[in-house]
């Protein structure tokens, strides 16, 4: 089976080639006003397989189809490169490869509308997913459907879906289509956001077996924890891998060739660590907190207890369904919205689980650098406010981390 | 009823990344390197092509118009465009969803119609990007130019790679 993945260098490589599209794309559009958009996404067809040959990544020439798709928010739309497909070579000759771009910030800002325009749209198999992601993703849906089925008589025997970022997000919903149409399907997504809500990733992991998955995540990363529940990652268990970045949370990490440059050195996907997806006792976790002490502002272990932590409560509370499919990641954005619904119940449900609510508040106010409070001022307030401040911390925490790292990416 | 107030809860949380304003904090990156320098000889034949135009094209995600430079081969046919830096101006979400993404096209006209020497690509502001070398060197002979597809006019160029370039395998 493991042969059947591609390896994490190749991943990488494609992943970060598809951002040539957007930009083959938009090129031979601004030079060939008046042109068909079937004309220009030949002519950026023709270019790329070129370019993906000067590079030495292994896919055919023949076959080589960009995708065409729309991003932006309402009626905004930009018709741009968002990826491509191609056979892949040698033994996989009969493999082909979907890949995906992520949101690419230029002069331009359409693409972040993708991102903004959120709310619920019904995807593949009838699921509620991301109405911007959805949106990008029905715009080139037609292409994708003619080209499989162009295949005819060559029936890939998979096809690989992947992306970074946005393009993780897309590469799920391609997924979840092809898999629904009797395609083999391996999904790889790097730093990606959540896609669906819940009953989406329930979904999405009964149809693609987790070996078939491969979601790299990396905890400093800010992105595959937005947007807040209800949605929720596609994958768990064996097939969700953590890069390490540093110990604070910082959107350097989000990047390609910064966070997630190791997969660019690595030929097996076990040379990343797979998310802990084990319940750890409150004894455990009590050491845990008590090791890690006080003054850890911004720190990602206190983060990562902090979303344990969370987790055993919602245990307890009866919440185990939202365990299971959030897994271990379960850290700020995550921790902040559950918590808004179930802590304030668990606070006066048992002295136990309001204590450990007392711990996940500190910590979160260590986190932020801020004094801690006594339990006597645990009101709703407090607890709102709490979370709200974390919310914002968080966000807060990326830009400085941007403000400090001035020096070339 | 409690999903709904979750729902609504996340909607609520969830633009908090886009207010943060855009232009109140951004920092201004220089010597980000766009295109290392060229090196290239054109033969026709076999035998050095003088006088003729070359041009770099280097259209790069944070400008909205592509540079273009200009020279022409010596006497032996060859000819060198210098390395390229450029900067920018980068906020919250330009640091955190830009990818750097940068074509270097080389193309030499050849009776009204460019030909596409070298196709280049930059995902990183990094040295020795695009060959694993300093520069990029090519060497081309005009008897290899054609219509690839029947659309994009091209000539398939020799490039210099690294040792470690060339040995590099992804399976």
């Amino acid at each position: 089976m493991s042969n059947l993945l591609l390896p994490p260098n190749l991943v990488h490589a494609l992943s970060d080639f598809v951002y040539q599209a957007d930009r083959t794309f938009r090129t031979f559009k601004d030079a060939n006003p008046g042109k068909s958009d079937s004309h220009i996404s030949n002519l950026s067809s023709v270019k790329l397989r070129r370019e993906a040959k000067e590079r030495d990544i292994p896919v055919q020439s023949v076959g080589f189809n960009t995708l065409a798709g729309k991003s932006g928010l309402f009626n905004i739309d930009l018709l741009s490169g968002f990826g491509f497909v191609a056979h892949g070579t040698g033994s996989r000759a009969n493999e082909l490869i979907l890949v995906t771009r992520g949101t690419n910030f230029q002069h331009n800002k359409f693409d972040l509308a993708t991102n903004a325009n959120i709310g619920y749209g019904i995807g593949p198999r009838g699921n509620v997913v991301h109405r911007g992601f959805l949106k990008t993703f029905k715009s080139y849906q037609n292409q994708l459907v003619n080209f499989v089925s162009q295949s005819g008589a060559k029936r890939p025997n998979t096809i690989h879906c992947m992306g970074h970022s946005l393009g993780g997000a897309l590469a799920n919903l391609n997924a979840c289509m092809l898999r629904d149409a009797g395609f083999n399907v391996c999904l790889y997504t790097i730093g990606a956001p959540r896609v669906g809500i819940v009953s989406y990733a329930q979904d999405m992991t009964r149809q693609v077996a987790p070996s078939q998955i491969r979601r790299i995540a990396n905890p400093c990363d800010p992105v595959p924890m937005v947007p807040l529940f209800p949605y929720a990652h596609a994958s768990r268990g064996p097939s969700e891998l953590l890069i390490q970045h540093g110990e604070k949370v910082g959107i350097d990490a989000h990047l390609l060739h910064s966070g997630y440059s190791k997969m660019a050195h690595s030929s097996s996907w076990s040379d990343f660590a797979p998310m802990q997806n084990v319940l750890q006792s409150h004894a455990d976790l009590a050491r845990e907190f008590a090791r890690i002490g006080g003054g850890n502002m911004f720190n990602t272990k206190l983060l990562e207890l902090i979303g344990k932590l969370t987790r055993r409560v919602l245990l307890n509370m009866g919440y185990a369904y939202l365990v299971t499919v959030q897994g271990s990641l379960s850290m700020a954005f995550t921790a902040v919205d559950l918590l808004a619904e179930v802590l304030v119940k668990a606070v006066n449900a048992s002295k136990l689980l309001a204590d450990d609510v007392f711990t996940i508040v500190n910590s979160m106010l260590d986190f932020m650098g801020r004094a801690p409070i006594n339990s006597t001022a645990m009101t709703i307030q407090t607890l709102h406010w709490v979370l709200g401040q974390f919310s914002t911390e968080m966000a807060g925490r990326a830009e400085q981390a941007m403000l400090k790292a001035q020096k070339p990416i | 009823m409690r999903f709904r107030n979750l729902a609504l809860f996340a909607l609520a949380c969830t633009p908090f990344l886009l207010l943060i304003p855009q232009g109140a904090h951004a920092v201004r990156q220089d010597n980000l390197i766009l295109s290392s320098a060229v090196e290239g000889q054109i033969l026709d034949h076999g035998k050095p092509v003088a006088g003729l135009k070359v041009q770099r094209i280097i259209s790069w995600n944070m400008e909205a118009e592509p540079r273009t430079e200009i020279t022409s081969t010596d006497k032996e046919g060859r000819f060198q465009f210098p390395e390229v830096r450029g900067a920018a101006d980068f906020g919250f979400l330009a640091k955190l969803f830009h990818v750097p993404t940068v074509s270097i096209d080389i193309t030499v006209p050849i009776k009204g119609v460019d030909y596409l020497a070298y196709i280049g690509g930059r995902s990183s502001y990094k040295e020795n990007v695009e060959t694993g070398l300093p520069q990029i060197r090519i060497k081309c002979d005009l008897k290899n130019k054609y219509m690839d597809d029947g659309i994009l006019p091209v000539i398939d160029c020799e490039v210099e790679k690294s040792e470690e370039r060339k040995n590099f395998k992804y399976e």
